[in-house]
């Protein structure tokens, strides 16, 4: 059933159609409107069952003694703020000339060096958490934000490869003979024609790095002391051993997503076009 | 400035720079270059945290450091996430702590850990439990010392026993059930368990093991085997499967023991096993709805008596450390009676030292501190071995089997002594 069919049908398809769109955007926002919800709830509130939801339960408690303790989620906002976007960059930086080369360059072997990228992914964090630890424990550097950016990118790199690559098989080939005829070589066919047309992949792909690497938990957890502590990890400490102070940890997480949505909020668009474009090929 | 940014003056502007710094670093960090950095690993507050750490005694927490010139670090992290720390740092050979905070992970651990605690001053010792020793020795040595003295007992909400018109805590199993299932109705259970997670101190083969002494059993015999599967582990276990009539349903989804605490909270349900720290968070009116209703009992006797498990909060030295001397030291401080009471009267976390816990003061802040200690004077064992993991994953998954009907108690515990004889087969 195409979309325009559904869009041109009649009244009883509609609804249909409206019900399912309904019932898709309550799934979706119903965990940030519990978040938003429980941070703004007493404990005592909670706890009951139902939830007590009567206007007295309400309070703004949590987001003030969170941001009380603001030295700590600030800290590791910033902390998320330099590993995010420097495992972003980078990863966009090599990923894009690695992912085009990939996809139009004669590489020998090109679709097996790309599934060895992907394959990357398959190995879980944990087999490698001990030796990865005694590298930079070696290096010394524990505790630093920028290891802990390059250990993302990692993870991000493989990621970014593949969104662009797709979307570069995509690009018709008459693009490029173009430029070739106007007497542009590999890489100003790269720099001026194929990154200005590629802006919502690089974006969507941005946008996922970002948010991979904000919310990366468990090496922040291995890699890091106290000074280089990432958000998810402060969030983390508000759920203790014998008490889970639900709606400070609520607050805290409130606050700290809030960045994330901005940015997915502000390239909504490219996002959504550069999935797509990615998706045609691969 | 940026016509003159060139390469020389690039330099020339960074020495002066790192000059600055160097020189700012100079006047500003205290000139104690002879003091010993002591770096202290351990859980943040309101989990059981030291001096400087947690919100108590800080004066004298300065005071010793300025008295033994020491500077203590302390690096904090939420309780959950501790063990993962300390097992990659053990594990890659670069742990960079002197203290540490452990909690039965000692044996899985002690390779990295100093007996330590052998040095205690006999006066300390004498003023500990002996029993608290029991999950921190291994082959005669002592690698730590527990600080809180953290044993399930019984809580309940008295305005529900009165209601049915029970006046106090069961005292056996037997009473146990008929109060169970009294207390059961109106949308209100009984009892309240957190069997969700089967692993752990405090997940569900714990709790099957507090039965399994008050059976009469234990988990291992003399040549470190299993001995469990017996009358007195099938009773144990058959006895949590007889509760589980009247214990509320979510119980066996319940993961963490803030979950079971919840119900409890609420007025959902009228009896749990909890830790000492749950007084205080239960007579919190913003927590709790159950405010001035709860009390606390010695958990009830089954056929060999009554019986709980330790929570182990322990300090211990790693034996990487250039400093052991300074770090028992500086324990010994955290053991020190001012420190212990100040311990309980500011955070709710009871003391370990037992005339501390004799204290009037102490006892008037912390009701429950008698009936902790009452029930520290039975068996509380809490069968820890370096695979303590790994052990009560196995124990742990069969319980919560028959827990819900898929076993007969014989035949779970039947299987999870199989299970832990192929774990201490591998441990060897």
């Amino acid at each position: 059933m195409s979309y325009a069919r559904l869009q041109h049908g009649g009244p009883l398809r509609r609804l249909i159609v409206l019900i399912g769109l309904v019932i898709f955007v309550i799934w979706s926002a119903a965990p940030i409107v519990w978040l938003v919800l429980t941070s703004v709830l007493q404990q005592r509130a909670l706890i009951q069952q139902p939830p007590d939801l009567a206007l007295h339960s309400f309070t703004l408690a949590n987001f003030t003694t969170v941001l009380a303790s603001a030295a700590l989620l600030g800290h590791g906002m910033v902390n998320s703020l330099i590993v995010a976007s420097f495992s972003t960059s980078v990863a966009l930086g090599v990923g894009a000339p690695a992912a085009y080369a990939l996809a139009r360059l004669p590489v020998p072997r090109a679709n097996g060096i790309a599934f060895l990228i992907l394959a990357t992914q398959m190995l879980p964090g944990i087999a490698i958490a001990i030796p990865l630890f005694i590298v930079i424990s070696r290096l010394g550097l524990i505790d630093n934000v920028l290891s802990l950016g390059v250990v993302y990118l990692s993870f991000n790199l493989p990621i970014v490869i593949w969104i662009l690559r797709g979307f570069f098989l995509g690009i018709p080939f008459g693009i490029e003979k173009a430029a070739a005829v106007d007497g542009a070589g590999i890489f100003k066919t790269f720099w001026y024609i194929i990154l200005p047309i590629s802006w919502p992949p690089l974006c969507a792909s941005a946008v996922f790095a970002f948010i991979e690497a904000w919310n990366e938990f468990f090496f922040a957890l291995i890699l890091t002391r106290q000074h280089a502590q990432t958000v998810p990890l402060v969030i983390a400490q508000f759920a203790g051993q014998y008490q889970t102070v639900f709606g400070q940890l609520m607050a805290a997480a409130a606050i700290s997503v809030a960045p994330v949505i901005a940015v997915a909020v502000l390239f909504r668009n490219q996002i959504i076009r550069g999935f797509a474009d990615g998706m045609m090929k691969g | 400035m940026f016509d003159s940014l060139n390469r020389r003056n690039l330099l020339k502007y960074g020495a002066a720079t790192g000059v600055g710094a160097a020189m700012a670093g100079f006047w500003t960090r205290p000139v104690r270059a002879a003091d010993a950095a002591l770096n202290v690993f351990c859980p943040l507050p309101p989990d059981p945290a030291p001096p400087g750490a947690a919100e108590f005694a800080k004066e004298a927490f300065a005071k010793w450091q300025a008295d033994h010139a020491a500077s203590v670090t302390y690096e904090k992290l939420g309780w959950s996430q501790l063990h993962d720390r300390m097992a990659t740092a053990f594990a890659s050979g670069s742990a960079p702590w002197d203290i540490i905070y452990n909690c039965g992970w000692v044996p899985e651990f002690q390779s990295f850990l100093a007996p330590y605690a052998d040095q205690l001053p006999k006066d300390v010792v004498d003023d500990l439990p002996p029993s608290s020793f029991k999950t921190v020795t291994i082959d005669a040595k002592r690698y730590g010392a527990v600080f809180t003295l953290s044993l399930l007992t019984l809580f309940y909400n008295r305005e529900h026993l009165e209601k049915v018109g029970l006046k106090e805590a069961p005292k056996d199993w037997a009473e146990f059930k008929a109060y169970a299932k009294e207390l059961t109705g109106g949308g209100r259970y009984g009892l309240v368990f957190n069997y969700g997670d089967p692993a752990g101190i405090g997940g569900t083969a714990s709790y099957w093991m507090v039965f399994l002494q008050q059976a009469g059993g234990k988990m291992y015999g003399e040549d470190r085997m299993p001995v469990f599967n017996n009358a007195a582990g099938v009773d144990a276990l058959q006895m949590m499967v007889d509760l589980m009539a009247w214990t509320d349903p979510g119980s066996i989804s319940y993961a963490n023991i803030n979950d079971a605490t919840n119900v409890l909270l609420s007025g959902r349900a009228s009896m749990m096993m909890n830790w000492p720290f749950m007084w205080n968070t239960a007579n919190d009116p913003n927590q709790s709805q159950i405010v001035g209703k709860v009390s606390s009992a010695v958990l009830p006797a089954g056929p060999a008596g009554t019986a709980s498990i330790d929570g182990t909060d322990a300090w211990t030295v790693a034996k990487a450390s250039k400093n052991q001397d300074k770090a028992r030291e500086l324990i010994e401080f955290y053991l020190s009676p001012e420190v212990q009471k100040r311990q309980v009267l500011d955070t709710g976390w009871l003391p370990i030292r037992l005339s501390v816990l004799a204290d009037p003061e102490v006892q008037a802040k912390a009701p429950n501190a008698a009936v902790v200690l009452e029930q520290a004077k039975h068996p509380y064992d809490s069968f820890v071995t370096p695979d303590y993991n790994e052990v009560t994953v196995a124990v742990g998954t069969q319980v919560q089997q028959a827990l819900q009907g898929q076993k007969t108690a014989a035949q779970a515990m039947a299987d999870a002594h199989d299970a832990v004889v192929a774990i201490v087969k591998r441990r060897g």
